[in-house]
């Protein structure tokens, strides 16, 4: 439909205008595509070991060096982005599907139900999201799956708030008052009425999950709870580093700063699409 | 022999534009306007006429997008295109005041009514000495009762119309040249609009200000004004002493207000319509920009605009006029 | 407009109770407060008055979307005040509303013809195909060419905006529309659109029409009968006319005052005091109270044919200014 990619286009041209945003795009996307395509293009797999070059430094054929057994950890970190990603965008999506869900029913139906949802929320959130997570880990039990678990409980209440408090500003607006005239049922204004108007502010905050989610699950695997050896992920491949950091520190560090450079790019593509939001509003003339 | 009233504000060819992602609009498209002192300007006109950024240019309150030029833009004896941002700050504060639609935006929502009546009394008077004294006649003369109570106030415990009446307590402490009032009763009820306006017209009798009146209600400004300036699409389109330009319009759009506001008031079978929705300023068509609902429009009027005809006091840019 | 004509929607007794004022959290406040009142086939009913007057909140209780508190709505025989959602389901193409804001009054995400075409397909009103027709129909029906129906609702002026109102309005075929402030955001040139477009459309269809305007000018000129409200009591009603020329009430008289051309005390009306709960809610300003004032409220009396007025002392003040 013409009208619609008119908007989209306007969209995106406002996006490319903005720095920031469009750094943090770039770099966001380089790492999935690194961690996608690049992991399958190196020339070692993750498992790949070589007893002749043990704890070789960065060089040209191991820009990131290798490990304790030989292998490389430039390909063993795209593996771990692989698995970290994947592990962190499930668990958000989980948490943002049913949180936004849950908020936005809570939100609409008002009352009891809503003061449960709320409370709920507000218990988790008094815990600081790593102890939850590493809470529910112990509980949970270890491994990979329940890390995605963890995540998206952690994140659950974080959605589900920020579903219910945008329902709250929506529900009152006069277009959802006229479809509520001409009988809409429930459910559809909810999905057609209510959603698409309170999407930008959930993109903005699954992005940033997604960043936060990362470390999460780079710290519960750092500290043996998450993702087991010997698959890689992040959290991982720094453990192992930590262990011969004075002979080696290029492991630990290496997978440190891909860490803060998947954070930096996800941050700054939050902040450039939350930046999206705001100005365009602003930018109308007044008479 | 009287003197001849000081001019105030004399503004020639203002043109304010706006940097859009579609690319630049002309918002003001060439004002000229002029205000002696003592004297109240109407600007009348609806959504889309410029007239609001036309207030806004003169205080410099454009948003960073917005860009003005204009050949002259004298307050009193200054060009005020030449003055830094430092130096017109102290001017806004001092001798330009403002009044707007939203008088909240005008408060500290921290401090209260007190603090601001001493902020402009100490502007005034450059010593704080009975600021409280002068502050509670201030407010005893728009109309609050129990001035003491009012003052311990803060902003946020205020309604609409006391709110408003306050602002206007601050401008007649601050005894500023110009006061620019932008809808400062749109969103009052009824009751409140006629008593905010009768403070206007003490306003106006107290201090030799000259007034720039901003409004879309033609009776309001018809109340209250020497004079009116109607702005269609980013020009004057009409400009003259009020009782003039009600008895005898000469643009067909005043025409057409002022026809709809009789026949609502007459109750007529029908109201007259202005057919059509104002221009595109993206956009404008060729020509005079209301031919396209122009009910006495002519060859010449969508080819070429058309400058102001008539006598030096009461101007229309219209071809109508032309040959009168 | 005869008397003659039949009830369409008696409100009995309606009252709308909101719980908590962030001033006082625990004190239940009467948005509407015990009003009856009847809207009629084929009549426009102005609802004038003050913002906290009510009015809006009448009309919404009237559309049920606040729930009333005590009262009833009675529609075809039916009370409407108590039924849950699903057994108002069949009633709401009956009652339909424009709103003051027309711009928020559509989903930024959808397109015009979208808009309209939502109540067809909820109530099923003409098969599938024939969706489109019916949209671009409607459109031309408001003033409007087929051509809007793709743009989005920022893409259109309010006035243009408010035709689709209209018209989105009418696709149900309502027999009350309720038009809160429908022209006030609206540019003067563009009002009077508006207004032609409500009187040929009440025309066409026999609509009844409950009009709620702070503005007296309009009031005047589109409405058969007028209600006027204050701090959630109606006040004075009867046929335009009658309240504009023989205003009883002392508030009614106070509004009217506003239209004057040369109003007499322009300045310093004391700020009001909150209405009292028992007595008279205008009491702490009328210049007319007596003792009664403060201790009962008074009940809505006939002054006249048809024109009812609940003020205490109304045959006494009948001939003042």
């Amino acid at each position: 439909m013409t009208p619609r990619r008119n908007q989209l286009s306007r969209l995106l041209a406002s996006f490319l205008g903005n720095p920031t945003a469009v750094l943090g795009a770039g770099i966001t996307a380089f790492m999935i595509l690194a961690a996608t395509l690049g992991a399958a293009l190196m020339p070692y797999g993750p498992d790949h070991t070589d007893f002749l070059d043990l704890l070789s430094a960065p060089s040209l054929s191991h820009p990131f060096g290798t490990d304790s057994f030989g292998r490389d950890v430039l390909t063993r970190v795209l593996y771990g982005a692989r698995v970290s990603l994947l592990l962190s965008a499930t668990g958000i999506a989980i948490a943002a599907s049913a949180g936004v869900a849950l908020g936005m029913v809570s939100a609409y139906k008002g009352g009891y139900v809503d003061m449960l949802l709320m409370r709920f929320a507000d218990l988790l959130f008094a815990f600081p999201s790593f102890v939850l997570a590493l809470f529910l880990m112990v509980v949970l039990g270890f491994g990979a799956l329940n890390v995605s678990i963890a995540i998206a409980l952690t994140y659950f209440p974080i959605f589900a708030r920020l579903g219910r408090n945008m329902t709250l500003l929506v529900r009152e607006e006069p277009f959802v008052q006229a479809a509520r005239l001409m009988a809409e049922p429930t459910p559809l204004i909810l999905m057609r009425e209510i959603l698409p108007n309170i999407a930008a502010p959930l993109i903005v905050q699954a992005t940033i999950g997604i960043a936060f989610g990362i470390v999460i699950e780079a710290g519960l695997s750092f500290l043996g709870v998450g993702v087991q050896p010997p698959t890689p992920s992040l959290g991982v491949i720094m453990a192992d580093g930590r262990e011969y950091f004075a002979r080696a520190p290029w492991v630990l560090t290496m997978t440190g700063a891909t860490i803060s450079c998947a954070l930096l790019g996800l941050n700054l593509f939050g902040d450039g699409l939350r930046d999206l939001m705001d100005p365009r509003l602003r930018q109308r003339t007044q008479s | 022999m009287t003197s001849e009233p000081k001019s105030v504000l004399e503004i020639r060819d203002l043109r304010t534009r706006f940097d859009l992602h579609e690319g630049s609009i002309e918002v003001v498209r060439g004002v000229d306007l002029s205000i002696v002192e003592g004297e109240m300007l109407g600007l009348i006109g609806e959504s889309g006429s410029g007239k609001t950024v036309t207030g806004l240019s003169i205080l410099r309150l454009l948003p960073p997008n917005a860009h003005l030029s204009s050949a002259v833009l004298r307050f009193a004896d200054t060009e005020l295109q030449g003055l830094s941002d430092r130096q017109f700050q102290s001017l806004r504060g001092r001798r330009l005041a403002m009044i707007f639609q939203n008088p909240m935006g005008a408060f500290n929502p921290a401090k209260r009514v007190d603090w601001h009546l001493r902020e402009v009394i100490r502007t005034r008077e450059r010593s704080d000495a009975a600021w409280r004294e002068l502050a509670t006649t201030a407010l005893r003369t728009v109309g609050i009762p129990r001035p003491e109570r009012v003052l311990r106030l803060y902003p946020h415990q205020l309604s609409g119309g006391m709110a408003q009446r306050i602002l206007i307590a601050m401008v007649l402490a601050l005894e500023p040249d110009l006061v620019i009032a932008d809808e400062p009763t749109t969103n009052l009820d009824n009751i409140v609009e006629r008593q905010i306006l009768g403070l206007f017209r003490r306003l106006q009798t107290r201090l030799r200000a000259a007034f720039l009146f901003i409004t879309h209600d033609m009776t309001l400004a018809a109340a209250l004004c020497n004079r009116i300036a109607v702005m269609y699409a980013g020009k004057i389109v009409e400009i003259g002493p009020t009782r003039q330009v009600f008895e005898a319009p000469r643009h067909p759009y005043t025409q057409g207000l002022i026809a709809t506001a009789i026949a609502l008031k007459t109750r007529a079978a029908r109201l007259k319509e202005i057919a059509g929705d104002p221009p595109n300023l993206a956009n404008p068509p060729p020509g005079c920009p209301f031919s396209p609902r122009c009910a006495q429009v002519m060859e010449r009027c969508r080819a070429i605009e058309p400058p102001m005809f008539g006598p030096p006091q009461h101007q229309a840019r219209c071809f109508l006029g032309e040959s009168a | 407009m005869s008397t003659a004509a039949p009830t369409l929607v008696q409100l009995q007794n309606l009252s709308v109770s909101f719980s908590g004022r962030a001033s006082d959290p625990t004190r239940q406040f009467r948005a509407v407060d015990d009003v009856t009142v009847d809207i009629r086939g084929g009549e426009i009913l102005g609802l004038v008055g003050e913002s906290g007057s009510g009015k809006t909140t009448l009309a919404k209780a009237l559309l049920r979307l606040h729930r009333p508190s005590e009262g009833r709505i009675l529609f075809r025989g039916v009370d409407l005040a108590t039924l849950g959602e699903r057994a108002l389901r069949p009633y709401r193409r009956d009652l339909q509303m424009v709103f003051q804001d027309p711009l928020s009054s559509f989903n930024p995400r959808q397109t015009v013809a979208q808009a309209l075409s939502l109540p067809l397909r909820l109530h099923a009103i003409c098969p599938r195909d024939q969706i489109p027709r019916h949209v671009d129909g409607m459109l031309v029906r408001v003033g409007l060419s087929p051509a809007f129906g793709s743009r989005f609702p920022h893409e259109l002026s309010g006035g243009q905006l408010q035709r689709v109102a209209i018209g989105r309005a009418l696709t149900l075929s309502p027999h009350v529309l309720v038009a809160d402030e429908a022209v006030s955001k609206l540019d003067v040139s563009v009002r009077a659109q508006i207004l032609n477009l409500l009187v040929d459309v009440q025309t066409a269809h026999a609509l009844s029409i409950l009009f709620i305007t702070h503005d007296l000018h309009v009031a005047r000129y589109l409405c058969h009968r007028i209600g006027v409200m204050y701090f959630g009591k109606l006040v004075e009603l009867g046929p335009t006319e009658e309240i504009f020329t023989r205003p009883r009430h002392p508030y009614t008289r106070a509004l009217l005052g506003t239209l004057e051309e040369n109003a007499g005390p322009d300045d310093a009306d004391p700020i009001t005091a909150p209405p009292s709960a028992t007595g008279c809610r205008y009491g702490s300003r009328c210049p007319h109270t007596v003792r009664r004032c403060t201790e009962v409220h008074p009940a809505l009396e006939a002054s006249a044919e048809q024109h009812l007025v609940a003020c205490h002392r109304w045959h006494e003040l009948g001939e003042l200014a």
